[in-house]
């Protein structure tokens, strides 16, 4: 190895090490303090450096300009910096004041059930442990929130807590039964709601659209008496007053969905619908279903999100993973003995 | 921590036993009864795990009970991947690891499932944890081979085989490429049902660090060759440990708070 490249491939390890420790830090220090450290100035200097020892190992290192698959993997590192770069908070400032282009990093917009709205709540992006603000920025475009709906599953978990302030979590399955304490007793699931209604004295699940999720439990006290209730995700459960427990029913949300449209100059452009895992693609933005309205599902929260430099990192996700399945397991496992052993054998005697 | 009478505890039971008995059969050199008593392991672990999807509903690999039953039942072929292609020894320690994996299944985490929340509701949620399972595997067969490497003072290898210190070369040649795509698998799921690619949260912050661990080896491996082969193994054996913590450390400890806690 000449003294160039011996040099750069040390430069690269430490490089490596200190990202290393850099990921480790980050671990502990939560996500939204690790966001602020791996954009200071320091670390914009650290993957400038990254980027520059990836660009000079071309010109170094002929193995890498000649090998295609170790020429893919380090190519790649390069679109996903330069992807993580563009979209970053400093990267959007820096687009705007070379090209004049104004776009929302990220951001969260509140729409009601038929109403539009174009206001972006951002939040500031401050130094480590300073508190942070948040204004308001406006979208080149409106989006219409047409209709928000809910789907839970049929079954949720019902929530127990007893005088000592015990506290159980239960799935609430029927024909479950569960031993909650010797001192507090033992409730059996004896069937689940998603829509509730009673008629004729007899409990049913109803088909109508509206919703009204509850579950019938059996609880038997410590003294041995049995008590059948039913018990609402809506309404405040009672309190089994005897023993003192309470009892409350949550629903397990399977998803969430909004329907929207995107109005610019007055004019329906797009349509869509909105759901956890399948964001909504326009003008350059991701939206995203991040929230809504727990308590009577009137509104929901959308997430804003700009799209520049996600072609890069995508790019560069390819590229790297076509160049490390090519080298890793194509060029040097036996994977093909006959036609590639002996070449094999040779380069890991030099160890690569 | 108890005991499962449940039919699919009682399977999980029965694996464990049997990889036991494998491990014990090949420690005392009776290979052919132990691989035997391996494959009807495996089928036990199989059945298992059939016996949880059936029950939840959709492919176990939700929490970490139905992630190591996962990886209990991928041992064997695996194993058999080390020793008819990568040629990286025999089987022995692979037994055990899979006793291993089931024994917090059967012993330790609970079989309660949940249903899946409305994030966990994507195509790329299985093939993520999947390929994770699959690198983490040949990762700690690597580790194994370290220590081999580390503690031998002269490692002869078997006829066929390679020498410990280029069989732990091999075997994360082979989990390398796994360990990348369950990282970029995550990132891009992360960008459907987060919003962002990279959330700095502190199991993404483990995985990477996991990964650069490789890097690392790698690098230094194609600087230095064989010529320092217990830095090469004690980087191989580091690497599991980064593995670990990122496993079950960050899922246990109120030190990480993150967006991956329903695994637990």
């Amino acid at each position: 190895m000449k003294k160039s490249q011996f040099i750069l491939t040390r430069a690269a390890l430490i490089m490596l090490m200190a990202l290393f420790c850099m990921s480790i830090y980050g671990a502990f220090i939560g996500p939204y303090q690790t966001a602020i450290f791996f954009n200071s100035v320091p670390l914009t200097a650290y993957w400038c450096a990254l980027l520059t020892a990836l660009l000079v190992s071309f010109f170094i290192f002929r193995q890498l300009r000649q090998t295609w698959a170790l020429l893919l993997i380090h190519l790649a590192w390069i679109f996903i910096i330069l992807g993580a770069m563009a979209g970053s908070v400093k990267g959007h400032e820096l687009i705007k004041r070379l090209f004049g282009r104004d776009k929302i990093r990220s951001g969260e917009i509140t729409i009601y059930e038929g109403q539009s709205q174009n206001e972006v709540l951002i939040r500031e992006e401050k130094a480590p442990l300073q508190v942070s603000g948040f204004y308001e920025k406006q979208l080149p475009f409106a989006i219409k929130l047409k209709d928000f709906r809910i789907e839970s599953y049929k079954s949720g978990q019902l929530f127990v807590l007893s005088s000592q302030q015990q506290v159980w979590q239960l799935a609430a399955r029927p024909g479950t039964k569960y031993v909650l304490d010797p001192n507090v007793g033992s409730i059996k699931i004896l069937d689940v709601y998603k829509n509730f209604r009673i008629e004729n004295g007899k409990a049913f699940d109803s088909n109508e659209p509206s919703s009204n999720p509850a579950v019938w439990i059996q609880y038997n006290t410590p003294k041995g008496s049995v008590v059948r209730k039913y018990i609402f995700s809506k309404f405040k459960n009672p309190v089994f007053e005897n023993d003192k427990i309470f009892v409350d029913y949550v629903p397990d949300i399977k998803d969430f969905y909004s329907n929207i449209e995107i109005i610019k100059d007055n004019k329906a452009v797009a349509a869509g619908t909105i759901e956890v895992n399948k964001p909504f693609h326009f003008g350059g933005y991701h939206l995203y279903q991040y929230n809504y309205d727990a308590m009577e599902g009137r509104f929901t929260i959308l997430g804003v999100v700009s799209d520049t430099g996600l072609n890069l990192v995508y790019t560069g996700y390819a590229l790297l993973c076509i160049g490390i399945f090519w080298h890793c397991w194509l060029r040097s496992l036996p994977l093909l003995p006959s036609r590639f052993s002996n070449k094999k054998n040779k380069r890991n005697k030099d160890g690569n | 921590m108890g005991i499962k009478y449940t039919t699919q505890g009682l399977l999980i039971y029965i694996a464990f036993g049997l990889y036991v008995l494998a491990f014990l059969a090949a420690l005392i050199r009776l290979r052919k009864t132990a691989q035997a008593i391996f494959f009807i392991g495996f089928t036990a672990a199989v059945l298992a795990y059939g016996c949880r999807w059936y029950i939840v509903n959709h492919i176990p690999l939700q929490n970490l009970f139905e992630v190591f039953l996962f990886t209990g039942l991928i041992i064997y072929p695996l194993s058999l991947i080390s020793q008819k292609i990568l040629k990286t020894g025999d089987s022995a320690f692979d037994m055990l690891i899979a006793a291993i994996v089931l024994l917090p299944a059967g012993f330790v985490f609970s079989e309660r499932h949940l249903n899946l929340p409305p994030a966990l509701q994507s195509g790329l949620f299985a093939p993520h944890v999947a390929v994770y399972m699959l690198a983490y595997i040949f990762m700690t067969k690597a580790a194994f081979q370290a220590v081999l490497q580390i503690f031998s003072s002269k490692n002869k290898p078997k006829l066929n085989t390679f020498d410990s210190e280029q069989a732990t070369y091999i075997l994360i040649r082979a989990g390398f490429p796994l360990l990348t795509v369950g990282l970029i698998l995550g990132s891009i799921w992360a960008k459907l049902a987060w919003s962002d690619w990279w959330g700095w949260d502190p199991k993404e912050m483990w995985s990477l660090a996991s990964w650069l661990v490789y890097v690392i080896y790698f690098h230094f491996r194609f600087m230095y060759g064989k010529k320092h082969p217990k830095i090469n193994s004690s980087i191989a054996l580091f690497g599991l440990a980064v593995i670990i913590i990122t496993l079950l450390w960050v899922n246990f400890s109120e030190l990480f708070p993150g967006l991956h806690s329903y695994a637990q």
